[in-house]
């Protein structure tokens, strides 16, 4: 690959990184489709660099996020352990599973989430459910540094079992249809668990590389991987995240609910497609 | 000190976050460390590698790049572009495995068993699926 595509898939990266470190989606929705439909690799190239980009995404972001306290640390390391597990049942399942159908069924639920979102767009924080014992216990309960109004805002954590639940659904459902969890993610900490999106989106971006991490070293020490592709998004999408996870902060919560409706909309379309055509 | 019942998640409680914001930032402090060390030092490899393949190639045949660490060592010191770029993906790769066990020790010091374990599960997890391959 020349430097003249290595620079194209450089700016697309940066985009991408941008965008799914502000969104939480770790930028795979739109390598996979960038790179097969303008870079013209091939699908198999495509969800090499894709999972190599949502570790770049996440931890490019995470250094951000963690330093600004976005990252709910605490609470990310316990819901790591929903989202793993659940990716490794999603794919040792996904042999035994009607992925069709599953597919059609997740975009009516990604339709209905867009839609909920759309209801709730002009609201900032949680919903301001009350904190869950577990949370107590746990110390999940935690603060940020809002930099818009310039003031710290405290945050409980709600419905922790719940919560839990739903990651380890997220990591099911991304280990059978090989979607980013990212997405379920956010849906789980800002419906279910109640936490500021801002908060969601951050910590999600924090999780999504560790299941990517496992997928990503199956995939390098098999040689799967393709660095003519990987390479360039990979730098790309570390200066994209990075950038993103600076300009989040001065966002309005409003404006990421509006940005996230689309990209909703999007997905829950490709999977209607997917579950469609097979 | 934990937030008063009804007013979580309104930003109500200043005071309280405050004090959240200001004290036992430890675990935060380490994680950011860890991953500033592994993305910068991944991106310096990678933006080496870049370079080094358009001035020559990759040094290794078409979809081919050394994945042990005795063969990425001696591609490092030859200046081969593939050796440089597959050391900054490896690096990279690494990166949340290390936090993910930076984070276990954190709890641990600070004898919190609960977090220490779920950390510790977690990364055993990851360790399953990396060499089962089942984790995408």
């Amino acid at each position: 690959m020349g430097p003249e595509i290595s620079l194209l898939t450089l700016a697309i990266a940066v985009v991408a990184g941008i965008l799914g470190s502000l969104l939480g989606l770790g930028g795979g929705v739109f390598i996979i489709p960038a790179s097969t439909l303008i870079l013209g690799a091939s699908m198999h190239e495509a969800i090499g660099a894709s999972i190599v980009s949502v570790i770049a995404a996440s931890s490019g972001a995470a250094l951000g996020y963690v330093r600004s306290g976005l990252v709910n640390v605490r609470l990310g390391s316990f819901l790591e352990l929903a989202t793993t597990s659940g990716a490794l049942a999603g794919a040792v399942a996904a042999a035994h599973t009607p992925g069709r159908a599953l597919a059609v069924l997740f975009a009516v639920l990604l339709t209905y989430s867009a839609y909920s979102m759309f209801q709730r767009r002009d609201t900032g924080r949680g919903g301001g459910g009350a904190p869950h014992p577990l949370a107590d216990r746990l110390s999940l309960n935690s603060a940020y540094y809002d930099a818009q109004t310039g003031r710290p805002l405290s945050y409980g954590v709600a419905n922790v079992p719940a919560g839990f639940g739903v990651m380890w659904g997220a990591g099911i459902v991304s280990g059978l249809l090989g979607i980013g969890s990212g997405l379920l993610n956010v849906l789980g900490m800002d419906t279910i668990m109640r936490l500021p999106i801002k908060v969601s989106t951050a910590t999600s971006n924090f999780m999504i590389g560790v299941t990517a991490a496992a997928s990503a070293g199956y995939y390098f020490s098999r040689g799967l991987i393709t660095p003519e592709l990987a390479v360039p998004v990979a730098i790309g999408v570390l200066v994209g995240a990075r950038s993103g996870s600076l300009l989040m902060p001065h966002l309005a919560a409003s404006t990421l609910r509006r940005l996230f409706i689309p990209v909703l909309l999007f997905v829950a379309a490709a999977m209607l497609l997917k579950g469609v055509q097979g | 000190m934990n937030i008063a019942q009804g007013t979580a998640g309104r930003g109500q409680n200043e005071a309280w976050a405050t004090e959240r914001l200001a004290g036992g930032r430890r675990l935060e402090t380490w994680i950011e460390r860890t991953l500033l060390a592994g993305t910068s030092l991944s991106a310096a490899l990678l933006v080496v590698g870049l370079f080094l393949g358009w001035a020559g190639g990759s040094g290794y045949p078409p979809g081919v790049y050394p994945r042990s660490i005795s063969g990425i060592w001696a591609g490092l010191v030859s200046w081969r572009a593939g050796a440089w770029q597959a050391a900054g993906l490896a690096v990279l790769i690494a990166t949340p495995f290390v936090r993910v066990l930076v984070a276990a020790l954190s709890y641990l010091r600070n004898e919190e068993r609960a977090l220490a374990g779920v950390s510790l599960a977690v990364f055993a997890l990851l360790m399953i699926g990396m060499f089962l391959g089942a984790a995408h």
